[in-house]
């Protein structure tokens, strides 16, 4: 679930360098994702595919979120 | 020809193209797996899963309405479940980890995937109640699996689930966190991607899936280790394929991670002489190669001799 690579890799950054490059994809793969499903949904036409979409993005919005808030805290004095 | 025929014509084209679909997308996620091991391309093989999540997503047919075959729609539906295993790794990397604890950052990674992994069951086309009843006979001998492979994995150098000097209450969670880790990928690699692969592929799918779960711990630290999670990947698929029960699987994983982090170096010691690397790596493949025999030799529940 979680590979040491993966857990070496983000604490051997700081929050900044790690929200510009991984956070950065994950946000990209989040937008892509909201888009698609707001077109399915508009169209009508994959009722599965947008089921999907609602429930893939979850765990993007959790990672997404949790590094805005850390940076936004971060900002604070 | 009548238009029966042409229409059934299609449709096999169509099985035979998701499932080629989705080895391809199998071998993507094994490549994308041994990209992340090699130092400096983290990066990278993290853009490669994100835009494996949106090809996989947008596999299948524009209009949903359309009548697809059996086997097609298991294809297709095995192309979903496979979404789930680039997603983990795209959130993993993306999660602000840097403060947290090893137990809290596994539970934040697995405590969503499992609640997709449970919403997305009905839409790959699986049942999640058979999956999860009991085979008192077969979860005894997974469980048992389980417990002896710990112990391997244990001897082959496998590292504690908690820092030395740790409180129990943090030993505890630290074991619980795992046990959790273990029960999602159960759900995720047993459940929706072999379950899925397995309908679509039979035999072929089955070691398909074993292979996505080895080359998840490719990073497990040594090459018995590695061999361990995969001898255990394909044991508990042969159960799975069998069975059509996810139960002692569950159960056996779970005793896996907690015996070879927590059970036996409690028993035994925290340190001991480790397996010597090139015969238990050649013990451990020939263990491989018997079990995979064994498993291709017996069909799983529900596969024809006409499948593949």
């Amino acid at each position: 679930m979680l590979p040491d690579v993966v857990r070496d890799a983000i604490t051997g950054e700081s929050l900044y360098e790690a929200s510009e490059s991984f956070g950065l994809v994950a946000l990209v793969l989040l937008v892509v994702l909201l888009l698609e499903h707001e077109g399915l949904r508009a169209a009508r036409v994959a009722p599965a595919r947008a089921t999907m979409l609602s429930a893939l993005v979850v765990p993007l919005l959790i990672a997404v979120m949790l590094t805005i808030v850390l940076r936004v805290t971060a900002l604070l004095p | 020809m009548t238009p029966g025929e042409g229409h059934s014509g299609a449709r096999d084209a169509r099985a035979l193209r998701y499932i080629g679909a989705t080895i391809a997308a199998a071998a993507a996620i094994v490549a994308i797996e041994a990209l992340l091991v090699v130092e400096g391309h983290l990066v990278a093989a993290q853009i490669a899963d994100a835009l494996l999540v949106v090809v996989l997503v947008n596999s299948g047919p524009r209009h949903e309405a359309q009548a697809l075959s059996a086997r097609a729609a298991a294809a297709l539906g095995a192309l979903r479940a496979l979404t789930l295993v680039p997603l983990i790794r795209v959130v993993a990397l993306g999660l602000p980890m840097r403060d947290w604890s090893e137990p809290v950052a596994v539970l934040a990674i697995a405590l969503p995937v499992g609640a997709i992994a449970l919403r997305l069951a009905p839409v790959v086309g699986l049942r999640l109640k058979p999956l999860l009843s009991a085979r008192p006979a077969t979860d005894a001998f997974a469980i048992g699996a389980g417990a002896a492979l710990g112990l391997v994995a244990y001897l082959a150098g496998a590292e504690l689930l908690w820092p030395e000097d740790a409180p129990a209450e943090r030993v505890a969670f630290g074991v619980g966190a795992a046990v959790v880790a273990a029960i999602v990928e159960e759900l995720v690699f047993r459940g929706l991607v072999q379950g899925t692969l397995q309908r679509a592929a039979g035999r072929l799918g089955v070691l398909t899936a074993s292979a996505i779960f080895a080359a998840t711990y490719l990073d497990a630290g040594s090459t018995a280790l590695v061999l361990t999670f995969a001898l255990a990947g394909i044991v508990f698929a042969f159960v799975v394929a069998h069975t059509g029960t996810l139960l002692g699987v569950i159960f056996g994983h779970a005793l896996l991670v907690a015996g070879a982090g927590a059970i036996w170096p409690t028993l035994l010691g925290e340190k001991v002489p480790a397996l010597r690397e090139p015969e238990a790596a050649l013990a451990l493949s020939a263990a491989i190669v018997l079990v995979t025999i064994m498993a291709l030799r017996r069909p799983p529940a529900g596969e024809t001799d006409a499948a593949p």
